[in-house]
């Protein structure tokens, strides 16, 4: 008996103790879940096994029945126990209710009960003490199937979550399933077999020893009591990122397993050693993460794997001690290849889709042309039907035959803007940049939209300031826009007014003309505001039927507006009408052709006037252009001179200088190439811009060759001008004296020139007029001849008799009805008589600068 | 009488403008193809060379610049005609060495004042 007291006591009391410790150490941490009932598990088995340990060293039988009883409190609360860290370990904390808890703890209260009072009802169990054995009772087996039913039931909990789980997670729960089983088989070979000895010791007391064991270890190397540590490892686990942590040594410390089925990996192959080996395949990954110190580093790499790309986002985390030293890496993978895939499709989609929409451009492109040649005959016979129905007297066929044109006209517009907004779509509209009058422009817009005007008999108001000037722009384009606003205008107005109102308008400092369309039209609300720029959108469907239009027209206006550097905006009341308004830079720039143009030798100012600013030199074989132009030239207020042959030309650009040349190409001698290239040649010489003016038309040589600007004759006026507009010079204002007795006249005529930055003298006499004439010799005076004190006669025979204002002209602007003697006095002393009231104010003020260029400009030939 | 000379294939074009034409008062003489053309322009001596630009056998381009090549017929002002409506159609046929530029359909009065201006200018040089 003796042999197995030893070390069956000794075991006892490790588990005791160890049971005793777990209980006191989950009772710390009891604020985590589970630790509680972890905390009764273990008080009951330390109580359990104390009192067994009791009864084994009682020595007379009253105590160690005592012990004996003792035993079930700790046997009965021990099951429940064990199911309720089971229910809260396995995540079913919900099923840990008081009620719950109640009904579970009922019947280890009743065994409990039962055990101390059974000598009174033998229920329990009645101890003969004669034949020194027990009788169970009723309840002992109630209680011990219950017992039972509540360890399986935890066992069944710790084996499902074995098998849910991985890793870390598994073994814990296999071992909690043990801790579960082993106390219920103990129970079971206490109860049914009597004391089975091995190796000297009760194997009951072996399994209990066995399970203080385990819950300690569980406790210290799994970390039991660690919930949420271990919920962590259990998301870790379960993403879908491949996640591996290194220490400090670069060798491995954890990989999760994802990570382990990304690279083949078993844990086995990977923890402890050194990431060069586990990621031999990956060295790009392997560069990357090793770097990596300082802060959390992001990046997508590929690599090819089963002969598919494989792309991951990849993430370093460097992880630091509380000294802030790098301890170690996180390394989180993303597999990102569907990602890549999905943005590859939709790129390709995005081509694809451009593709489509290109070849919808060029087909529509094609189509338009395709339209346009049986129109070109409908348009046309119809025309001719008409001129003829008209010569042969048929009025009456008229009518039918204006609709057919008219409608054939309409459908040519629709197709010219389904046209434009392929062009447009392909990237094919281009800027032809020129310079033009905008009051020319304005009118020719108006001109045209007149009609549609007119139709719905609405009244147009056009405020266009004096001097607006000139723009360089895409002439065409400015028209359509103009053009497109108006007829949409007249086209939601009835017996209303159109306003079109043009400014020059500074824009964030750049010079610019502001056009505003106003209607008093039906108007639009916010909404229809909205779309109104959308293609094939008008401001509602049923505007197509009642107003007709393709609804591309302001589609295609914004983008010219745009294409120009400029913006069109709009605002509407319903019912009250619509305001549009369209601001361009006076100045275009097309950023296609800007490089080009910087190499262009554009004209500096220079120091050396030699002559009055803005002298053309005009190139010409011909004696009849030449003097065509030099009349217009003059008259835009240039100072002309010409020449007739190439040798003439260079000869006269050296000494004039002048800011701009023309130069015809076709001449006997040096041909207009030949004075191109000697003229860009000489350095004296290469900065004056020179306009090729020709027949023939070989812009490509001009341009070459350093043309500025190449017109091919006949040469369209105004044109020209806007393009010598360019190089014109600030001019030095004119000096002009002006006699003239009646004040109001004297006013607007003073009035007038200044406003052409003209510095004006004024005498209201001759006598004043000569102090005048000495005190500052003018370039030109204007005369008037009835004055009082001194008449104009006097005057000029005075000024005349002075050789020093012999250079000064003389231009007479007078009421009086000239006799021939009159004009006998005048002959050879005035440059011109002007008749007043015979001349608008424009037309006075025109001949007035044309006399005085073309006076200085033959003043200067007279000087050579 | 001027004479023009009218290149284009389109019947019901060649028809319409050439009647519209004769009725302002100029003497036509048509062709129906590029190389017809370019004989035509040297044989039959016009003032003044109507240029359909996509024709058959030798298109418009090609049959403008070997009448600009030509030192009998370089003189003759031609006026391109298109229905093509793209950008660079114009550059084009300038650079081909046709004088000017217009694209159908027709429009009789701008049409004229181009011919206009185009023999005006002939005359004066």
């Amino acid at each position: 008996m003796f042999d197995t007291y030893l070390p069956q006591t000794i075991l006892l009391l490790i588990t005791v103790l160890l049971a005793a410790v777990l209980a006191i150490y989950t009772w710390k941490h009891r604020t985590v879940p589970g630790a509680l009932a972890c905390t009764l598990l273990m008080a009951a088995l330390a109580e359990w096994q104390f009192a067994y340990l009791m009864q084994y060293l009682s020595l007379n039988l009253q105590g160690m029945m005592f012990w004996y009883r003792m035993q079930y409190i700790g046997m009965s609360v021990l099951p429940v126990a064990i199911l309720t860290f089971a229910l809260q370990y396995s995540g079913r904390e919900k099923w840990v209710t008081e009620r719950i808890l109640m009904i579970l703890f009922s019947v280890p209260l009743v065994t409990i009960l039962l055990t101390f009072t059974s000598e009174y009802h033998d229920l329990m169990f009645r101890f003969d003490v004669t034949t020194w054995s027990t009788t169970y009772g009723v309840w002992f087996w109630i209680s011990t199937v219950y017992s039972t039913i509540l360890m399986l039931l935890a066992g069944l909990m710790f084996i499902l979550n074995m098998v849910q789980s991985t890793g870390l997670y598994r073994w814990q729960a296999g071992l909690m399933f043990l801790t579960a089983l082993l106390p219920l088989a103990a129970n079971m070979l206490q109860l049914f077999s009597e004391t089975i000895i091995i190796l000297g010791m009760d194997i009951s007391t072996l399994a209990f020893t066995l399970t203080g064991i385990i819950y300690a270890v569980s406790m210290f190397r799994f970390r039991i009591l660690d919930i949420l540590p271990v919920a962590r490892e259990a998301v870790i686990a379960s993403m879908s990122d491949g996640m591996m942590v290194l220490d400090n040594q670069e060798r491995v410390v954890t990989v999760n397993p994802a990570l382990q089925s990304m690279f083949n990996l078993t844990p086995q192959d990977a923890i402890g050693r050194r990431i060069t080996e586990v990621m031999r395949p990956w060295p790009e990954l392997m560069r990357r993460c090793r770097t990596i110190t300082r802060t959390m580093y992001r990046d997508e790499i590929s690599c090819c794997r089963a002969n598919r790309e494989i792309w991951y986002d990849v993430r370093v985390t460097p992880l630091k001690d509380p000294s802030g030293q790098v301890s170690g890496r996180l390394i989180v993978l993303r597999d990102i290849s569907e990602i890549k895939e999905t943005e590859a499709e939709l790129r390709r989609a995005k081509e694809d889709a451009e593709a489509a929409n290109q070849a919808k451009s060029t087909f529509l492109a094609n189509m338009s042309h395709e339209l346009r040649t049986p129109l070109n005959a409908i348009i046309g016979y119809s025309e001719m039907l008409i001129e003829e129905a008209q010569d042969s007297g048929q009025e009456d066929l008229l009518p039918d035959l204006n609709k057919i044109r008219s409608a054939g006209k309409h459908l040519l517009t629709l197709i010219n803007d389904i046209l434009d907004l392929s062009k447009i779509e392909a990237g094919k509209m281009q800027l032809h940049l020129e310079a033009f009058n905008v009051e020319d422009l304005v009118n020719d817009a108006i001109s045209t939209a007149r009609p549609l005007v007119e139709k719905n008999e609405n009244n147009l108001i056009l405020n266009l300031p004096d001097h607006i000037g000139v723009m360089f722009a895409d002439m065409t384009k400015v028209r359509q826009i103009l053009f497109n606003l108006l007829s949409n205008a007249s086209k939601f107005t009835q017996n209303g007014d159109i306003t079109v109102t043009i400014t020059s308008q500074l824009k964030d400092g750049i010079d610019g003309v502001r056009f505003i369309v106003q209607d008093s039209g039906i108007g639009m609300d916010p909404a229809q505001v909205s779309k109104l720029f959308q293609p094939f959108i008008q401001a509602d469907a049923s505007t197509t039927r009642k107003f007709g239009g393709t609804g591309l027209g302001l589609t295609i206006t914004r983008y010219f507006c745009r294409m120009m550097g400029g913006s069109i905006d709009v605002s509407s009341v319903p019912g009250q009408g619509s305001t549009f308004s369209v601001w361009l830079p006076r100045t275009v720039i097309d950023e296609k052709v800007e490089i080009l143009s910087n190499q262009d030798t554009h004209p500096q100012p220079r120091g050396n006037r030699r002559l009055a600013a803005n002298t053309i030199l005009v190139v010409d074989d011909d004696p009849a252009a030449r003097e065509l132009l030099e009349r217009f030239l003059s008259r835009e207020g240039f100072t002309v001179v010409s020449a007739g042959s190439g040798e003439d030309a260079l000869r006269m650009a050296r000494e004039v200088h002048p800011v701009v040349i023309t130069l015809d190409v076709m001449m006997p001698g040096l041909d207009g190439w030949a004075v191109l290239t000697t003229l860009k040649a000489d350095p004296q010489l290469a900065d004056i811009p020179v306009i090729m003016l020709t027949m023939i038309d070989n812009k490509q040589l001009g341009y070459a060759l350093g043309a500025s600007e190449y017109l091919v004759k006949p040469v369209d006026r105004s044109r020209l001008i806007a393009l010598l507009n360019k190089y014109r010079q600030e001019e030095p204002p004119y000096y002009v004296l002006i006699l003239e007795d009646d004040e109001a006249t004297r006013e607007m005529m003073v009035r007038t020139l200044e406003k052409e930055n003209w510095i004006v003298d004024q005498a209201e006499n001759g006598l004043v007029g000569l102090e005048h004439l000495a005190a500052h010799p003018p370039q030109v005076v204007l005369l008037d001849l009835m004055m009082p004190e001194m008449d104009g006669f006097e005057f000029l025979a005075e000024m005349r008799n002075e050789k020093k204002y012999d250079d000064i002209p003389v231009i007479v602007v007078t009421a009086k009805d000239l006799t021939d003697e009159d004009r006998k006095r005048l002959n050879g002393h005035v440059e011109k008589i002007l008749q007043k009231g015979a001349y608008t104010r424009e037309a006075l003020l025109e001949q007035v600068r044309e006399l005085v260029s073309a006076c200085i400009s033959r003043h200067t030939h007279a000087a050579e | 009488m001027t004479k023009i000379l009218l290149v284009e294939d389109n019947e019901m074009n060649l028809d319409m403008l050439s009647r519209r034409l004769q009725r302002k008062g100029f003497e036509i003489v048509t062709a129906t193809d590029g190389e017809t053309g370019v004989r035509l322009a040297i044989s039959a001596t016009p003032d003044l060379i109507l240029m359909d630009m996509s024709l058959p056998v030798m298109d418009g381009w090609e049959a403008t610049r070997r009448i600009k090549d030509n030192q009998g017929t370089c003189a003759i002002p031609v006026i391109a005609l298109t229905a093509h409506a793209m950008e660079g159609d114009r550059e084009k046929a300038l650079a081909a060495g046709a004088n000017d530029y217009d694209t159908k359909p027709i429009e009789m009065p701008r049409l004229l004042e181009k011919i206009e201006a185009l023999l005006q200018g002939k005359s004066r040089s």
